[in-house]
């Protein structure tokens, strides 16, 4: 599959589950990589990206052993975002199942 | 382990450009990720095969940074070449009065990048990129210091030679001498010319397509054909000289000819010609030989070849280019001529200097 459309889903995978609930790096890459097929070290990078550009925010809780961790929240336009991606990728999947399936396939 | 896994990613983060604050979170956050993979129970080995190596780690986030660029060896050299070479050419000036040809000093600047660019990347075309300056330098020296212009300048041919020599005919000799054969023909025809022997010296370009016909996998046509330009140039030859029949030992020449045509070598119908070109091929070939026996004009009138090129770029070319395009033939040709018809060969080459002129002035409109 073509690295940047692979990206593209996994960015909107991060961000959907962000949206469920506030999550910690490790947990994010740890929950992903159980359903997809992905490089675990191209989950971070996402991770900071979308942070740096207000999709979520950080906040630290204090653990037992260690450093605290960081928890990922998504922000207001974080959940646009979301909703975006969501038609988009409904839209897209539309056009996919009809191309391949005939109009019998839903979404 | 685990301080040896951040550590890595702490120094190959240091090869981008990234706020000191910035790179501490990444290594904290790997921190906390390392962690959380111990806490989990695997192994260090587990963590880092899960959360990546350093170099994978640090080559995904890169795409959000810029590298940082290492100043690299010899680039101060380059940089400071011009002021050198500024100060090299005022001493020579004013202390041994060789304002000329000092200022060929200004030639290091070009060839100290070169050596130092491509000399680092071991950059095979080095050789390529210093023959000009080579050629033009020892052309330039020999000319001023001896007077020697023609036919020095056959020296200038070096940069295609040495282009051949170097690309990729690396181990094939016989293809390597197919392509020098040209260059070899032609310094070998204006030295023979330098001594009057224009006629029969032009015999020498033979060595065109009896190097190319080596090249050939089948031995007897090898033979067949090498044997046949060599009765064809002896007949020639023996025509000329014990009958003074040039003219009429020009028929020799019909014997590879025949041969090629009669073992399909030769193709006679030019594809992709336009019966334009086929006119202008057959026209200035005529006129070569015709003028050349009537007028003895071998030694000159050769530049009417290029008038084949030149038609062929008029007809193909994108019309901006055109002028771009025909100037070397024209440089070439005012570069001969003021040499050989005026003597002014010590002058003639800034002809060539028309080339990279023309395509400024095109370039800007």
């Amino acid at each position: 599959m073509n690295t940047q459309f692979k990206k593209g889903i996994i960015e909107m995978c991060v961000i959907h589950m962000i949206n469920a609930k506030d999550m910690y790096g490790f947990e994010v890459i740890d929950s992903l990589s159980k359903e997809i097929d992905v490089n675990e070290n191209t989950i971070y990078p996402i991770l900071r990206r979308l942070t740096d550009q207000d999709y979520f925010e950080t906040y630290s809780e204090a653990t037992n052993v260690g450093a605290p961790r960081k928890y990922y929240r998504i922000t207001a336009k974080g959940s646009a975002k979301m909703v975006e991606y969501q038609n988009e990728w409904n839209k897209f999947l539309k056009g996919v199942y009809r191309i391949l399936g005939g109009e019998n396939h839903e979404v | 382990m685990k301080s040896d896994y951040l550590n890595a990613i702490k120094q190959l983060l240091n090869g981008y450009r990234i706020k000191n604050a910035e790179k501490a979170d990444i290594v904290n956050d790997y921190d906390r990720m390392y962690d959380d993979g111990l806490e989990k129970g695997m192994s260090d080995a587990d963590v880092v095969a899960f959360l990546g190596s350093p170099e994978k780690v640090v080559s995904a986030l890169s795409e959000n940074y810029r590298e940082v660029k290492k100043p690299k060896k010899g680039e101060r050299l380059i940089a400071l070449m011009p002021f050198i070479s500024l100060i090299a050419f005022f001493v020579l000036g004013y202390f041994f009065t060789l304002w000329h040809p000092g200022w060929m000093v200004f030639f290091s600047i070009p060839v100290v990048a070169i050596i130092v660019e491509m000399g680092q990347n071991k950059d095979r075309d080095i050789w390529t990129a210093l023959s000009p300056f080579i050629s033009v330098i020892t052309y330039l020296l020999i000319g001023f210091i001896a007077g020697i212009w023609h036919p020095t300048w056959l020296i200038l041919l070096l940069t295609p030679i040495v282009a051949i020599v170097t690309s990729g005919y690396n181990g094939k000799p016989i293809e390597t001498l197919t392509a020098l054969s040209p260059f070899l023909a032609a310094i070998v025809f204006f030295i023979l010319g330098q001594y009057n022997y224009w006629h029969p010296g032009w015999l020498v370009f033979f060595i065109i397509p009896m190097f190319g016909i080596l090249n050939s996998k089948t031995i007897w046509k090898i033979i067949v054909y090498e044997l046949a330009f060599l009765i064809a140039i002896g007949l020639y030859l023996f025509l000329g000289y014990m009958y003074g029949e040039w003219g009429f030992g020009l028929l020799a020449f019909l014997i590879p000819f025949i041969l090629g045509l009669a073992l399909n070598d030769i193709n006679l119908v030019f594809d992709g010609m336009t019966v334009g070109e086929k006119i202008v091929l057959l026209v200035t070939i005529a006129v070569y030989v015709v003028l050349g026996f009537l007028f003895n004009s071998w030694a000159y009138l050769w530049l009417i070849f290029f008038l084949i090129p030149i038609y062929s770029i008029f007809l193909h070319s994108p019309k901006p280019g055109i002028i771009i395009a025909i100037s070397p033939f024209v440089s070439f040709t005012i570069f001969y001529c003021l040499g050989y018809f005026l003597g002014l060969w010590s002058v003639s080459w800034m002809a060539f200097l028309l080339i990279p002129i023309t395509a400024i002035i095109v370039e800007k409109k």
